[in-house]
């Protein structure tokens, strides 16, 4: 059930009136989780169990060490909640990717074997359900929030608005929310439908038509393309995902907000980054914290050890962030590509050779984005020869057909340009509307939700993230 | 950068809680719907076509498709017409403002 559909739409119509008349928060938790449940079961019933399953084992394993004095009890605990929950990850996401590895290996070594592979079925969401899962368990470790009721735990983890796609909402954020009768003001009602809206638009308009028109048919045949065409549809795939994940994450604070709560933001202009570091502080920005917060100083230990091991941390925490994003070699590649060029950020700004030389802002904002744009090849091909192909197209003058369009290069401009507005400019776009009454306000919705759809392309692709 | 709004749906606080922007916000959703469902009647028909067979899909399909005939006829879908061929041909237009003519002869029917 995607969100710019129809079904979605009615599934919402049924869902919003139905949870502001329950008669108490109980109630309206409930039908939450009922609904979360249904929205979940519509791409495949069988997995509504393992998300169910997940939660009860995270929330038991919270109650547990929230009641034990034991420190090594606490952290036996721990350590099996996390181990349970990348058990499950593991075994959806990776199983067959470590059994084919693992199967190349042994044929190098002369002993010939087929891999056992399962044809194991990724469940939609299972990133992000279980990162959240881990979040909850180390932060009642850590006694940053106490351990939750069930019904709160189940909801936190199934609630439809940020399931499959984030953001990673975790508990700190959320269970105080659901603890608490949410209400309504006419801001958040407001800056939810705008971002809706806004987020229809990236989606349906720009990604899609990027996608579907140009960047598509080029990465999947990048031989037949001439340099041009290559390097304009790494440019618009940089948009494309920028305007396919955004919007996700914009559409489901969005809906959130109507019902009642709050989502922190995911992202904010991230192409205007002029560092890598800066770029992680903008793009994904519940993963990012997540893997700063759990990963990199949790796991790791951070900058403490001296500056090779910092270097080291960030190679295994970007290494592990691509890893997190599919059993493929490109998304290993990718991350290690980030972990590298946040290395060289470091390296230049402490080192006394190079600290003193510093680049405009904007040049290092064009360097920032081309350094993203190289990582998005290697994300985006099916295979690292196909990511190298495609690379060796851009350098060497390639021959193949020009197919870009004036329209495509319109839209990568467009998905570009709007990182140049103000930071608050929704903010303020929203308290404009929130004066109108409901009938002007609900027209000016539907003539913005008529252009889009006029615009879109036929038919919605799936989110980019959805695989992830 | 700014973290001012972490959670950007927190606007500055106007003292407006409760059941009157309740009925606000569900009278922009009920205004909302109805006014797509009068001026977008193609996506509802489209929408009923995919929907598995069935002896209800098939009411609701006839239904949905009456509406669409409907609205045609008096030209509630036209803005939306309208610009969706524009799109189109934006999307065919290439960069000397022509569009292809194999890309113009896939609207033609097909001759047998």
């Amino acid at each position: 059930m995607l969100f710019p559909t129809l079904t979605f739409g009615l599934f919402f119509l049924v869902v919003f009136p139905a949870v502001w008349a329950a008669r108490s928060n109980e109630w309206r938790k409930l039908l939450l989780l009922v609904a979360s449940w249904v929205f979940y079961g519509a791409w495949d019933w069988r997995f509504v169990p393992l998300l169910i399953g997940s939660a009860l084992i995270n929330w038991g394993i919270a109650a547990l060490i929230a009641r034990s004095d034991d420190a090594r009890a606490r952290k036996t605990l721990l350590i099996g909640g996390v181990a349970a929950n990348l058990l499950v990850l593991g075994f959806f996401k990776y199983f067959d990717f470590f059994a084919e590895q693992a199967g190349s290996l042994l044929t190098l070594f002369g002993i010939g074997q087929d891999a056992p592979l399962m044809q194991v079925i990724l469940p939609v969401g299972i990133s992000f359900f279980t990162f959240q899962g881990i979040s909850y368990v180390v932060d009642v470790h850590r006694g940053r929030v106490p351990a939750a009721r069930l019904l709160d735990i189940l909801l936190l983890m199934s609630f439809f608005p940020h399931l499959v796609a984030g953001p990673i909402v975790r508990a700190a954020d959320l269970v105080p929310q659901f603890q608490q009768t949410p209400k309504l003001n006419r801001g958040m009602v407001s800056m939810g439908l705008l971002l809706i809206v806004w987020g229809l638009f990236k989606k349906a308009v720009t990604a899609s038509e990027l996608a579907t028109q140009f960047v598509d048919p080029v990465f999947s045949a990048p031989s037949a393309h001439g340099s041009l065409d290559l390097i304009v549809a790494a440019y618009g795939y940089a948009v494309q995902i920028y305007c396919d994940f955004s919007a996700y994450s914009d559409m489901a604070i969005g809906i959130a907000a109507l019902l009642g709560y709050r989502f922190p933001r995911n992202f904010d202009r991230p192409y205007r980054s002029a560092s890598l570091q800066e770029f992680w502080r903008r793009w994904h920005i519940s993963l990012s914290r997540w893997l700063r917060d759990y990963l990199y100083i949790e796991g790791l230990g951070g900058s403490r050890g001296g500056k090779f091991r910092l270097y080291r941390n960030l190679m295994i925490t970007m290494l592990l962030g691509g890893l997190w994003h599919g059993a493929a070699w490109t998304f290993v590649i990718w991350g290690g590509l980030h972990g590298a060029a946040l290395v060289v950020e470091r390296v230049w700004a402490t080192s006394p050779r190079t600290r003193e030389i510093v680049l405009p802002h904007w040049a290092k904002v064009v360097l920032t984005f081309h350094v993203v744009t190289l990582g998005w090849i290697f994300f985006r091909a099916a295979s690292f020869g196909d990511a190298l192909a495609y690379l060796g197209g851009i350098v060497a003058p390639a021959t193949g057909a020009v197919t870009v369009t004036p329209l495509i290069v319109v839209l990568i401009a467009f998905g570009l340009a709007i990182h140049a507005l103000r930071w608050d400019s929704m903010t303020r776009f929203a308290e404009r509307l929130r004066s109108l009454p409901a009938p002007a306000l609900a027209g000016a919705l539907v003539a913005a939700m008529l252009v889009v759809d006029a615009m879109r392309f036929e038919g919605i692709a799936p989110f980019i993230y959805f695989r992830f | 950068m700014s973290d001012l709004y972490e959670f950007p749906v927190d606007l500055p606080d106007e003292g407006d809680d409760g059941q009157a922007t309740l009925k606000w916000a569900s009278m922009i959703v009920a205004l909302a719907t109805l006014g797509l469902a009068i001026f977008n009647p193609t996506a509802i028909s489209g929408w009923v076509d995919d929907l598995p067979p069935g002896p209800t899909n098939v009411r609701v399909a006839a239904i949905g498709e009456g509406w669409a005939e409907t609205a045609d006829r008096i030209g509630l879908g036209m803005g939306h017409a309208r610009l969706h061929a524009a799109w189109k041909t934006a999307e065919r237009t290439d960069w000397k403002g022509r569009q292809p003519v194999e890309m113009a002869a896939t609207d033609q029917p097909a001759t047998p």
